[in-house]
């Protein structure tokens, strides 16, 4: 059911993303990263209560078009993840998401600064035609910068 | 205090599916269905204040779904809608589900003992190595009997 998790930003409306300033806001970290093809996207980090820094949240960035091999491209402005168990170790985060029986592979390795962030990306999902063929769509292998915000970002729509 | 008043609700509850009005739960038929691949569903009929439609559709145990590169996958699920409206005693499902990677239709018949009809599903997967993977029952036939609940089966 982690398919689930592949939500529309719209339904995932994130306490940590809104709202006055709390203990939770003051742990959390946004990110704007763009990415080798000139798109954007967005990560979230927080630190747990156990002290466990953790990627809470990568969202495709606004105008953020996936590649499809039949050579069309799929609009996936807002679409993302959010509070998954993504811990760092050190100042690094590996993402290694897919499962038997899923649609979709997300490849991420980030190394996370103060202020700054870099990495690689990679995000492929299937899809169903109407004319029920699948249609397969990847980022491909990318390479990302990311900037620190210090506003906390709205949840993207 | 809680836990008494549990366990009172269930033994109230057993007792109520062991009588005789077990038989049958008011508004709703079960039927079993058994496909033309050999594969076995169930489908749950109701009837409410809104007419009567096809509320759930659950895969028989260890059901296969065959994909194109030879493998098969287990489907244990089932859906449910409270959407899937009869027109006399046929209903019609063409079901899109999860961002568009399951496809589901059905056309079904069902008389008060039986019933039959038409069945395809069909699913989009990602292996391991990111390539594509595409399940289907293919287009199946089935035909049903109707069963009746007894204690411990799920309606």
């Amino acid at each position: 059911m982690k398919r689930i998790a592949i939500v529309l930003a719209g339904l995932l409306v994130i306490p940590l993303l809104a709202g006055p300033a709390s203990a939770a806001d003051k742990a959390s970290r946004h990110y704007r990263a763009e990415t080798s093809d000139g798109q954007t996207l967005r990560f979230g980090t927080v630190r747990d209560e156990d002290g466990r820094r953790r990627l809470n949240s990568v969202f495709f960035g606004e105008g953020f078009q996936l590649p499809c091999d039949d050579g069309t491209t799929l609009p996936y402005n807002g679409a993302g993840f959010s509070v998954w168990p993504w811990y760092f170790e050190g100042r690094t985060v590996t993402v290694e998401e897919w499962q038997e029986q899923s649609n979709f592979a997300l490849h991420l390795v980030g190394t996370f600064r103060p202020a700054t962030a870099s990495g690689t990306f990679r995000y492929t999902v299937v899809f169903l035609n109407e004319d029920e063929t699948a249609r397969r769509c990847s980022t491909g292998d990318l390479t990302w910068t990311a900037k620190r915000l210090y506003w906390t970002p709205p949840t993207p729509r | 205090m809680k836990r008494i008043a549990i366990m009172l609700a269930c033994l109230l509850v057993i007792s109520l599916l062991a009588g005789p009005a077990s038989a049958a739960i008011k508004g709703v038929r079960l039927y079993r269905a058994g496909t033309s691949d050999g594969q076995s569903m169930r489908f749950r009929v109701v009837r409410d204040e809104r007419g009567r439609r096809l509320g759930g559709v659950i895969f028989g145990q260890d059901f296969q779904l065959p994909c194109d590169d030879g493998t098969t996958v287990s489907l244990s699920r089932g859906f449910r809608s409270p959407q899937w409206f009869f027109e006399g005693r046929t209903v019609t499902v063409d079901y899109w589900y999860e961002q568009d990677i399951i496809a589901m239709h059905i056309v079904g018949t069902f008389g008060p003992a039986t019933a039959s009809g038409t069945f395809r599903y069909t699913e989009a997967l990602l292996n391991e190595d990111e390539t594509t993977r595409l399940c289907s029952t293919g287009d199946l036939t089935w035909t049903a009997e109707r069963i009746y609940p007894t204690p411990g089966t799920s309606t």
